[in-house]
């Protein structure tokens, strides 16, 4: 019995969790323009429409190159920042690690218009530069957060022996702790490429008109001109969301020693 | 021992962390091929004097040589020692070979030296056809021995072992104390062994020095802190031993007088000590005799049976002696011999040579 309830509330809870996805999901296959239930008939049409709309098509260029290079810049930042955070003891340690954190607490539209100030204040307008950093300011917290929790559980007598078999800092670094560290590596990078393939606000408000990434290209058919190709680009977006999730578990399936 | 034979060589060496000074005013030589322990509690500072030979912490004061070279100022990937640590720290994304070899990568040696050398490592141990395991389908054992030869194989002038025997069981542990004994005998390389396990330390020592508090209690060869200590906490820490606390009443020639309570005990000091002396008699469980005195035992108490334990090899007889104090005796179980009853009146004997003699500095407690 409480068996059952527990299942119904489960079931419950993944409805309200997932229903929305699924109903773009539903809509990006059916025929007819409008979204009404029950769905008049199936039909790929929407993907095709969407993928010959060499705008969309560009727009989706365009987050990937911005979230590739987003997303590895902030790797590589965040797991050296986050060594230093997790192995060094300085002064201002715990501001540095707050500042770092920052962009996850303060909200993101004072972010966003704090970086559109910045820019213009330097003129730096428009353009990728200005874009990737700031997509890499958003995935910094999540790869900090990722690498430091795989830093705290790993046995630092590991490095010292690294150290004494003859191994500088550096060695250290790239024969012990970085392949043990790699799992929350890789993990940072995939949340990272996420948080910025996903990102409007910050996008919004520094791009500038020449880029244009896949949320400012959905938000714009939003408002010019509805079409369910919007259903389909989104489809296309969580299918690369959800295959990233796939490849980081695959990655890390052969990851026994820790 | 001439000063180049030493491999170690520590200095009025000190070490403190904050306000608390972890090891203080140290100095030892450990001979070329010897097999030296660091005995002493936990906290008592051994570790941290492994660790400054080993370089991950810089002595505070003093000076730290090895080979007769000064390595104060060298990390410890520039040092010529290596070490087993207590968790023995394998690389776990590295194979047996792999975590072998990396020592020797980092020398930068050619490729096929390499291969033979983690080869020779790997019988050394006794571990050949290893080579491809991963350390998590090894046992603790064959962990064990692939530690020693991740750190033998880089050949160093002095190996640290850091108790690294602390997370095996009984068996296995003396069973690796015989093997590092012999791996020590057959390469004769230096080795300085930090435990806590006074039996540990027996085994496979040549010299143990026990320290605590920070400070060498005493520094000898395995049977002279075993038969002479110097200091209560040596007798104490080292086997097993009955402390009687005394004064001394009558000196002169080999042989003196201690009063304990209202007995008089004939001891042989190690050096002569004027009357007066405030002593401790250390007499270790089984060099009593107990039972029908012989002849000439010179020291005999009557006192009473307590209690017994049955301890397989020996019994353990508990006889409290009226103004002395309760006494721990052995009695070893070479026949099944009548055992005498508690309660029972019993008379303990043994010889002058039998006891230590720890004189007590005035105004200092135990």
């Amino acid at each position: 019995m409480v068996n059952a309830l527990q299942r119904a509330w489960t079931l419950l809870v993944y409805l309200f969790l997932f229903a929305p996805i699924v109903m773009v999901v539903i809509m990006s296959v059916n025929r007819s323009r409008y979204s009404v239930f029950p769905v008049p008939g199936w039909s790929l049409d929407w993907y095709r429409q969407a993928l010959s709309d060499p705008s969309i098509v560009e727009a989706l260029r365009t987050s990937a190159v911005v979230a590739v290079i987003a997303s590895v810049l902030a790797t590589s930042i965040g797991t050296l920042a986050a060594v230093a955070l997790v192995r060094l003891r300085f002064r201002l340690r715990k501001v540095a690690h707050a500042a770092f954190m920052s962009p996850l607490i303060i909200p993101e539209i004072i972010i966003a218009i704090a970086l559109l100030t910045l820019s213009t204040t330097l003129d730096f307008r428009g353009g990728y530069p200005i874009v990737v950093a700031g997509h890499v300011l958003m995935g910094l917290p999540f790869v900090i957060t990722v690498v430091s929790a795989r830093l705290y559980g790993f046995d630092q007598s590991l490095e010292e022996a690294a150290r004494d078999l003859g191994a500088d800092e550096v060695r250290t670094f790239l024969r012990v702790t970085l392949p043990l560290v790699l799992p929350g590596v890789v993990g940072g990078l995939l949340l990272a490429f996420t948080v910025s393939f996903d990102n409007f606000l910050v996008t919004f408000m520094v791009a500038g008109s020449e880029i244009v990434t896949m949320p400012l290209k959905i938000y714009s058919m939003l408002r010019f001109e509805f079409s369910p190709k919007i259903h389909a680009a989104s489809t296309v977006i969580i299918f690369i969301t959800i295959s990233l999730l796939f490849v980081y578990r695959a990655l890390t399936r052969k990851d026994r020693y820790l | 021992m001439t000063a180049s034979e030493l491999d170690v060589e520590l200095t009025h060496v000190s070490k403190s962390f904050g306000m608390v000074r972890a090891v203080d005013d140290v100095s030892f030589g450990v001979g070329r091929g010897e097999f030296f322990s660091l005995l002493g509690p936990s906290g008592c500072g051994k570790t941290t004097i492994m660790r400054m030979i080993s370089g991950f912490e810089a002595p505070t004061s003093g000076s730290l040589k090895i080979r007769g070279q000064d390595v104060a100022a060298q990390p410890p990937f520039r040092r010529p020692t290596n070490m087993v640590f207590q968790h023995l720290a394998l690389f776990p994304h590295m194979t047996v070979a792999q975590n072998i070899a990396f020592g020797l990568e980092m020398e930068r040696l050619p490729k096929a030296e390499i291969g033979r050398r983690v080869g020779s490592a790997l019988e050394l141990v006794h571990l050949a056809g290893f080579d491809r395991r991963r350390v998590s389908q090894l046992s603790g054992g064959q962990r064990q021995r692939v530690a020693i030869a991740r750190a033998l194989v880089k050949r160093p002038a002095v190996l640290l072992l850091d108790e690294p025997l602390g997370a095996l069981d009984l068996k296995l542990r003396e069973e690796m104390q015989l093997e590092l004994k012999r791996i020590q005998r057959e390469i004769g390389t230096t080795f300085v062994y930090v435990t806590h396990d006074q039996k540990e330390a027996i085994t496979m020592s040549d010299r143990i020095a026990v320290i605590n508090g920070g400070r060498i209690e005493q520094l000898d060869t395995v049977s002279a802190i075993y038969e002479r200590p110097r200091t209560a906490f040596v007798a104490g820490f080292i086997g097993e031993t009955n402390l009687l606390r005394g004064r001394l009443v009558e000196a002169g020639g080999e042989t003196a007088t201690v009063a304990v309570g209202e007995a008089r005990l004939a001891v042989r000091p190690e050096a002569p000590l004027p009357r007066d002396t405030e002593v401790l008699v250390s007499l270790r469980p089984e060099k009593i005799r107990l039972g029908p005195p012989l002849p000439e035992t010179a020291n005999r108490l009557d006192g009473t049976v307590e209690s017994i334990v049955y301890l397989g090899s020996h019994t353990r007889y508990r006889v409290q002696v009226p103004g002395v104090g309760g006494l721990d005796v052995d009695v070893q179980n070479a026949e099944p011999a009548a055992p005498h009853e508690a309660g029972r009146p019993v008379t303990l004997g043994w010889q002058p040579a039998a006891a230590v003699v720890i004189p007590q500095p005035s105004g200092r407690a135990e």
